[in-house]
């Protein structure tokens, strides 16, 4: 058990194998259905992100998506090497602020916004349902 | 295949029957599709998502520019789904105000639209 990375060129094709991964560690740490897939969806949606600014850019440098499930909840990063955030569409940002317990948009290695940051913290067996 | 789009005339309408996930990767040809269709001069539109197993927002995007074209003709985009999973996109980014979401394809036919 440990962090799990993944590099993929910035190619909408690729963003389904990001998801199969993302789903992959998020069914190890422990996650229900449930949140399995809103893991599936967020992760998709900040890859799909990272693809769009890329190829806006014109940046081929591969997307790094890091997914954490060794602390007390799941984090998965979305790392791409795109200069600037141009805008983001409202409905991703409303969907992954839906789909996550905590959503970030930080600065990347290149420029603003080029790193994601999603995390999804556990409770307990017997807590409440999350709605 | 990741997706496959089918389309046939039902009375006046127009059923769009999506299969598999829709993504940045599939989205377009949906939105070819959605495009033929509005093209073709049909504007009641049923877009079946009961085959669909994925929507994020770039899928979420083709649906409502799919809206928009029919109702340019003052027509319509209704959709079929009775997924949790994917009925949850939908409330999350406020578009169940948007769309008319049926359960049943049958339950689209008898709108009366």
């Amino acid at each position: 058990v440990g962090d799990v990375e993944l590099r993929f060129p910035p190619a909408p094709g690729q963003v389904r194998t990001a998801r199969l991964v993302a789903v992959s560690v998020a069914r190890r740490a422990g996650l229900d259905d449930v949140r399995l897939d809103e893991v599936r969806l967020a992760v998709g949606e900040a890859c799909a992100r990272s693809v769009n600014r890329c190829l806006a850019g014109a940046v081929t440098a591969r997307v790094l998506l890091r997914m954490e499930d060794g602390g007390p909840g799941l984090v998965a990063e979305v790392v791409d090497e795109a200069k600037d955030d141009g805008d983001d569409d409202p409905v991703m940002l409303a969907l992954l602020a839906g789909l996550a317990d905590s959503m970030e948009v930080l600065p990347g290695p290149n420029g603003p916004g080029g790193r994601l940051r999603l995390e999804w913290w556990m409770t307990g067996s017997s807590g409440p349902d999350r709605t | 295949v990741e997706l496959s789009v089918a389309t046939r005339r039902e009375g006046a309408h127009t059923i769009i029957s999506v299969t598999g996930e829709i993504d940045v990767y599939t989205a377009p040809t949906l939105r070819e599709r959605l495009n033929e269709v509005v093209a073709n001069g049909e504007y009641q539109l049923i877009v079946d998502m009961a085959g669909v197993d994925f929507l994020d927002s770039t899928g979420l995007g083709v649906l409502v520019g799919g809206l928009k074209r029919a109702r340019s003709h003052e027509g319509s985009l209704q959709l079929v789904c009775d997924q949790e999973k994917i009925l949850k996109v939908f409330r999350i980014t406020g578009l169940t105000k948007v769309f008319p979401i049926h359960a049943s394809l049958a339950d689209a036919l008898g709108d009366g639209h």
